[in-house]
């Protein structure tokens, strides 16, 4: 049994001693290394193959008939070249070209590569087909979802019309407005906006045509109605069917026509803001509320 | 002409995020030692920095065609320029290009030679904030996110990359609990 305690102390050389022998041989070869020679001195009694040897494999041969046979002398001069490349190519040479390395580099995975790429070429390919053939089928006619809804779209007006129906309210004070048809009646609150359905004016643009009219109850935006929008293809409906929706709910919360842009539906967004502030010119003029 | 501009902005958005999410995942699989016996790490590797360029090339390719469909209404500055007009649906796939860039141009062998392990180790883990960047950006700003089967392969992707991220996960914190053997 040995009686050792447990030291915490570190040795005074953490290295362990390196074997003479190791030592020697790495003198050796930082000694090869120093000199450029890729292959260990020759043993006495043997010959080194003369270089180069895979051209002339013969005259190796030729030359240590018997310690180095032909495909030793191959073997060990391809090695000599590898072993000159690996060195030019850690130098940051050129890159030593050889018949025992030619210059190609390993390619893994090239067939799963190439076959990578063949798919996604292949779906995208077959994507825009199929988006393609989805835009060519029967256009339905698309109902706009977001907020509510007018599904007939009225005659296209010019300008701002506002088209409520009499209300009565406790104040009983009752104010018609420019155009004859419409008649309301004032809120208690001269500031609010009268309740009704004010139809804001179309605004154009190079998809078509965008017109809004606001619903307003108890003196809030409570919704927007869209009476026309863009419509001709299947793509104007389709970005249409989404940036509407997001359009009239920004309106109804900021109680303004003042909304961002839809990315993808910039057209769009710009005419139903446009239309949509007449709509609200409209019933603040209805209103008696100046600006 | 511009209709086919379309199509392509939206196929090639789609590969490209089936193309970031593969890439992940061969690239989580291949850090947390989960390869199999099958197949040589090196092929993992090799077939995750290719998909990984495929990615970034595919994403080029969906900015570039987004800009030339004139019905978009992007200008070059949307693309560049994370939420400069164009609002954040498609800012969140600016900034997942640019996170992109930053992790496929320093994995380029000449780039990754220069730079301490480290380093480059903590840009290329941006790579799992730009896939769920993306994500984010094909649902609010796809327009195809209404539509049944792409919410559902949008769910299958996320799923797909969450399930080597815990694996990796898992690993890193078993690692770290082993305890030391002397």
């Amino acid at each position: 049994m040995s009686n050792q305690k447990p030291s915490n102390q570190k040795p005074a050389n953490p290295r362990p001693p390196i074997d003479p022998l190791v030592a020697k041989r790495l003198q050796a070869m930082n000694a090869r290394n120093r000199t450029g020679s890729a292959l260990p001195p020759p043993k006495p009694g043997t010959a080194r193959p003369s270089a180069p040897a895979a051209a002339a494999p013969a005259a190796s041969t030729a030359a240590a008939p018997t310690s180095v046979s032909a495909e030793q002398a191959a073997k060990l001069e391809a090695a000599a070249a590898r072993a000159a490349a690996a060195r030019a190519a850690k130098q940051g040479g050129p890159t030593v070209r050889t018949a025992a390395n030619p210059g190609r580099r390993a390619k893994p995975a090239r067939a799963s590569k190439v076959g990578a790429l063949a798919l996604s070429v292949a779906t995208t390919a077959g994507l825009t087909a199929m988006f393609a053939g989805q835009d060519t089928g029967t256009t339905d006619s698309v109902v706009l979802t977001g907020g509510t809804l007018a599904t007939v779209a009225p005659t296209a007006t010019t300008a701002a019309t506002a088209t409520s129906e009499a209300v009565t309210t406790t104040a009983g004070d009752t104010l018609t407005s420019a155009e004859p048809t419409t008649t309301v009646t004032v809120a208690a609150a001269p500031a609010t906006i009268l309740d009704g359905t004010y139809v804001g004016a179309a605004d154009s643009n190079r998809w078509g045509v965008v017109q809004v009219q606001a619903v307003y109850s108890g003196g809030q935006l409570v919704d927007v109605q869209i009476l026309q929008y863009p419509d001709g293809d299947n793509k104007s409906v389709r970005i249409n069917q989404r940036s509407l929706p997001t359009l009239i709910s920004e309106a109804i919360s900021n109680q303004s026509a003042d909304v961002n842009t839809v990315s993808g539906a910039t057209y769009t967004s710009n005419s139903y803001k446009a239309s949509l502030q007449s709509a609200i010119d409209a019933a603040k003029a209805a209103s008696g509320i100046a600006g | 002409m511009t209709s086919w501009w379309w199509y392509l902005t939206r196929a090639t958005g789609i590969v490209a995020a089936v193309l970031a999410v593969a890439s992940l995942v061969w690239g989580l699989f291949f850090s947390s030692r989960s390869t199999g016996n099958r197949l040589k790490p090196n092929w993992w590797l090799a077939l995750h920095n290719y998909l990984g360029g495929l990615t970034l090339a595919f994403i080029g390719i969906h900015v570039v065609v987004s800009f030339l469909d004139s019905d978009t209404g992007l200008r070059l500055i949307d693309l560049v320029v994370p939420n400069s007009t164009a609002g954040w649906a498609i800012g969140w796939g600016v900034v997942a290009t640019w996170m992109f860039v930053l992790v496929v141009v320093p994995s380029m062998a000449r780039i990754r030679r220069r730079l301490p392990r480290k380093a480059w180790h903590v840009v290329h883990l941006i790579s799992i904030p730009a896939v769920v960047l993306s994500m984010v950006h094909a649902f609010q700003s796809g327009s195809d996110a209404t539509v049944s089967w792409f919410t559902r392969g949008l769910a299958l992707l996320v799923g797909l990359a969450v399930y080597p991220v815990t694996i990796r996960l898992i690993g890193l914190s078993q690692g770290r609990r082993r305890p030391v053997t002397a």
